[in-house]
């Protein structure tokens, strides 16, 4: 176990620097500068002179894998450096975001499993009947129907017609007056819609994932002979089988980490959700080369640790599988 | 395994090394011939010494300066006094009540609501002071210092924080604010600004603000270690800024110009506050104490930042700006907070406004058309237009063979379908473009040209003549150039909004019929601009705004200039910009644009395609606002003047 953890730790490592470095690369040799866009107003100064002296300002003046190098140093010791933009560190920008991201997608996550595995076990309980066709049907309508489109319906009937939830942003403007209740409570009732276009397309996807493994699990013997032996349906399914299809889920679970902390570009712009998906494509945009490169190190090693911990579960979850044997 | 690791890392060490040292000799090339740039910038032109910081310079005392120059007085002005005498010049078409019940529908209703809703109070118990406005960003504010405003959201958001003393009123004439000047003489050489503040004004934390601030501000921005992004052209144009006593300030100009006046116009920054703050740290964005005065500056302006995150600013109203020691001394700023809350998707911006959650916006020209004629948003909102001095082209890259005939460039501006582009992608509500200078302003056209208007056949024997024809029949018009038979194929290269593109496949779609194959490229923002500073392409479609003063398409029209992205070159209109720099007399000064204006047109530098006009809702409780050639806002009096009806 220990050097099965010390060499995915290693490779993770190589991994990480083989991304960054690709990133970093791809980014730097994109047109356009962090400048660019300030050169836009036709009263400002363009001379090459002020250019000069700016890109020097932004460490621009070195080439790239010199610049990498230097980045990737910084990072080993804990620094992410400035954003070029913001002009605060790169770790208080991510750290800024990451909390309203979470707030969106952990919900999320907790509400896909709780309505995905009922429906997943109902839909395998009932299969081929007309009600379980129907329901199929509807979540896969769901599936296919694009977040924008359903966020902008939420909206629109929600949030302007029926004045339910309110339109966008996190917070309301008397946030700061609030108590903590009322504040949690704001919390929640801002995150409502995001929540709900953040969950429905997941939800044909991971019931119809369950019912599919329980489908599996359902033609093994073992099943038959509990079944012969008189248990109840509902025991059948729930106490035997249901826990055999944990093993796929739990994995999907680990693998699942990484979206948590990505966020979504599209919620988060209709909805001005002050999240980590819009801050990296407005990063991008901007060439704020810093905060690109603060936010995909985060994603590398989240996704690297989920694939870690995911392996790992596995491992616990099903005796049959011994992680020395890979 | 654990042996090949090391192995692997020196490897991948090796090649970080090799990879850099090809691209540090391509580095090491750049800096030589970016060196080599600014030893011939300094050699050819010895006012350049942006790069060498301000110059030393004694000035002389102030009873010697006074008694040896010969002065004019020079325009300060309320701007709200200035627009109320304005408006009496105007009829009012409309009643309020009509106005509010009216949908903007037509050019008739558009009048009647600008009349009714533009006027000012005529007491002040029609104003609800108290009112909280609220306006929404579309990104967020990066920096609160007046010294790094780069963004519009920034200019909208900082400048009501922020003390200047000057502007410019709707006709882009200079004006110094009676808000914070006393009095203002300018030399009649034009080298010499004298102003007098006013003795009541007070920094956000109690200290007064004074001549000091302002000279310590020119020396901040001019300090060629503090990497400014936004320094002005024509800065290095000023010599020196000199405080003779707390309210005595000189501009001293290097040359007698008559765009001297706009290089006043500088933001300000307190001097107590940062003189202490950045000798230890020049880039102002790293110390403690300057992260510190990001969420909470000192600020000059009518308004102070109370709350900022990341979604959202908070502005209230300073009693200690209209109030001095117990007096009104100024006019009490019409809202009592603004908010500015960021929402990103045009879409959630309008129907933020049909709900009263913002109260104005910016509205694109489809929404204009179709999304803003029903119940649900009159229920709250009005919305206005007028023209603005912003115009959209397709310039051509002349050093480009296809492009480097006149007669080819007149035939593609024949080519153009003007009706369907107009009046069906842009709903009949531009305004045609037919030069660089609008033909309101001082130095346009006295007379208004007629625009190009589609001629196929006009472009076709245009083409002809110019040696491009169809020689091998394969749909495409070619010539011999160099010695080599050259297709008449180009990119049009587009930021990729679904506007832009439409109008640029428009075009293509035209040109196909005439023999030329043009290609759509629609690129992201800041590649295109990228590629079009870097004179990589073979046309663009993009548009300019208007700067303060004609002096500005200097840069856009002169050879070899920064934003001459064209590389368009003509001797007369070099030499037609040098003489109009120089000249001091307007109507002088006015001949010299209107020729190099039309010399641009007849060259056909750009292909000048239509003025964007600026459409925006407002909440019905506002009043005041009027359109500038620059929109509603960004003028004096602009903003400063929307008040909140009192119910």
């Amino acid at each position: 176990m220990f050097t099965y953890l010390v060499r995915r730790i290693a490779i993770g490592g190589l991994t990480l620097i083989l991304i960054t470095f690709l990133i970093f690369g791809l980014i730097r040799n994109m047109p356009g500068t962090p400048l660019t866009l300030d050169l836009l107003d036709p009263d400002v100064d363009v001379s090459p002179e002020r250019i000069a002296q700016l890109e020097a300002a932004y460490g621009l003046d070195k080439p790239w894998p010199l610049a990498y190098v230097h980045w990737l140093g910084n990072a080993a010791t804990g620094d992410l450096g400035k954003s070029f933009k913001q002009k605060i560190p790169v770790a208080q920008v991510i750290l800024d975001r990451l909390g309203p991201t979470l707030l969106l997608s952990i919900p999320s996550l907790i509400l896909t499993y709780i309505f995905s595995i009922p429906l997943g076990l109902l839909s395998s309980a009932r299969a081929g009947k007309l009600d379980e066709r129907i329901q199929s049907t509807i979540l896969y309508m769901l599936y296919s129907l694009p977040s924008f489109v359903a966020a902008l319906f939420l909206q629109l009937y929600l949030a302007v017609r029926w004045e339910w939830f309110p339109l966008y942003g996190m917070t309301s403007n008397n946030y700061d007056e609030m108590s903590s209740l009322e504040q949690t409570w704001d919390l929640m009732w801002h995150a409502t819609l995001p929540v709900i276009c953040y969950t429905y397309g997941s939800l044909a996807y991971y019931s119809r994932f369950i019912r599919a493994n329980l489908q599996e699990v359902l033609r093994q013997d073992f099943i038959r002979t509990a079944r012969a032996k008189g248990l109840s349906p509902f025991n059948v399914m729930w106490h035997h089988a249901f826990r055999n299809t944990l093993i796929p889920l739990v994995t999907m679970i680990g693998l699942t980490l990484p979206a948590l902390v990505s966020g979504s570009v599209i919620i988060e712009g209709v909805f001005s959700w002050p999240g980590m998906g819009r801050e990296l494509l407005q990063s991008i945009s901007e060439r704020d080369y810093p905060t690109v490169m603060g936010i995909t190190l985060v994603y590398s090693v989240l996704t690297l640790v989920s694939q870690l911990l995911a392996d790992i579960f596995y491992a616990v979850v099903d005796p049959r599988v011994r992680i020395d044997s890979k | 395994m654990f042996t090949r690791l090391p192995l692997l890392l020196f490897a991948l060490g090796l090649m970080v090394v090799q990879s850099g040292c090809p691209s540090s000799s391509e580095y090491e090339e750049r800096k030589r011939q970016l060196e080599q740039k600014q030893a011939e910038a300094q050699n050819a032109d010895p006012k350049a010494s942006s790069d060498a910081g301000l110059q030393e310079f004694t000035p002389p005392p102030l009873e010697e300066l006074v008694a040896s120059v010969e002065w004019e007085d020079s325009r300060v002005v309320d701007p709200l006094e200035l627009y109320r005498e304005h408006l009496e010049t105007k009829e009012q078409l409309a009643t309020v009540d009509e106005a509010l019940s009216l949908k903007n529908d037509s050019e008739e209703a558009n009048a009647k609501i600008m009349s009714a809703l533009g006027r000012m109070y005529e007491s002040k118990d029609q104003v609800n002071f108290d009112d909280e406005l609220i306006r929404h960003a579309g990104v967020e504010v990066k920096s609160t210092n007046p010294l790094m405003m780069s963004s519009t959201v920034e200019f909208d958001v900082v400048g009501m924080m922020g003390v200047g003393l000057f502007s410019f009123d709707w006709n882009m004439e200079p004006l110094a604010l009676s808000d914070y000047v006393k009095s203002w003489k300018t030399s009649k050489d034009k080298l010499y600004d004298m102003v007098v503040l006013r003795d009541d004004m007070t920094w956000s934390d109690g200290t007064p603000i004074t001549a000091h601030d302002i000279e310590f501000s020119f020396k901040t921005i001019m300090d060629p270690e503090i990497p400014i992004p936004a320094v002005r052209t024509g800065m290095e144009d000023m010599k020196w800024v000199e405080a003779y006593d707390d309210h005595t300030i000189v501009f001293f100009h290097k040359q007698s110009l008559a765009t001297n006046v706009w290089n006043c116009n500088f933001p300000i920054i307190p001097k107590h506050v940062y003189e202490t703050t950045i000798p230890e740290d020049k880039t102002m964005a790293n110390s403690d104490r300057h992260v510190e005065l990001e969420s909470d500056p000192v600020v000059g302006g009518a308004y102070k930042l109370v709350k900022r995150t990341k979604s959202e600013i908070l502005l209230e109203r300073r009693d200690d700006w209209y109030m001095h020691d117990g007096k009104q001394v100024r006019r009490k700023p019409h809202f009592k907070r603004i908010r500015f809350q960021v929402i990103a998707d045009p879409n959630t911006q309008r129907l933020a406004l049909n709900r009263g959650d913002i109260h104005d916006l910016e509205l694109q020209a489809t929404q204009w058309v179709t999304q803003t004629n029903d119940e649900d948003f009159y229920k709250l909102n009005t919305k206005v237009r007028g023209e603005q001095w912003v115009y959209y082209f397709i310039g051509w890259n002349v050093e480009k063979p296809q492009f480097t005939d006149v007669k080819v460039r007149k035939a593609l501006a024949y080519a153009v379908d003007y009706d369907y582009i107009m009046n069906k992608l842009l709903h009949g509500l531009w305004p045609p473009c037919t030069g660089t200078f609008h033909p309101d302003s001082w130095m346009g056209p006295t007379e208004a040209r007629s625009p190009y208007k589609q001629d196929l056949e006009k472009a076709v024997a245009l083409l002809e003549e110019a040696g491009w024809k169809d020689t091998d029949s394969d749909g495409i018009r070619d010539k011999e150039i160099g010695g080599k038979k050259r297709n008449f194929e180009f990119v049009l290269t587009t930021p990729n909004q679904p506007w832009r593109v439409d109008v640029c496949n428009s075009f293509a779609n035209t040109l196909s019929r005439i023999g030329i194959k043009c290609t759509v490229s629609a690129t992201e923002f800041t590649v295109f601009q990228e590629q079009s500073r870097d004179h990589d392409f073979d046309a663009i479609f993009g548009g300019w705004g208007t700067g303060t003063d004609p002096s500005t398409t200097a840069n856009i029209f002169k050879t070899a200039e920064g934003r001459n992205y064209g590389q368009y070159s003509n001797k007369r209109v070099d030499e037609l910009f040098d003489l109009a720099k120089l000249e001091l007399d307007r109507d002088k000064r006015a001949e010299y644009y209107r020729e190099i204006d039309e010399i641009l047109w007849d060259e056909q530098a750009y292909c000048f395609l239509f003025y964007r006009s600026a459409f925006y809702g407002f909440n019905k409780k506002l009043r005041g606002y009027m359109f500038s050639p620059r929109g509603p806002y960004h003028y004096a009096p602009g903003f400063d003047a929307i008040w909140a009806a009192a119910k």
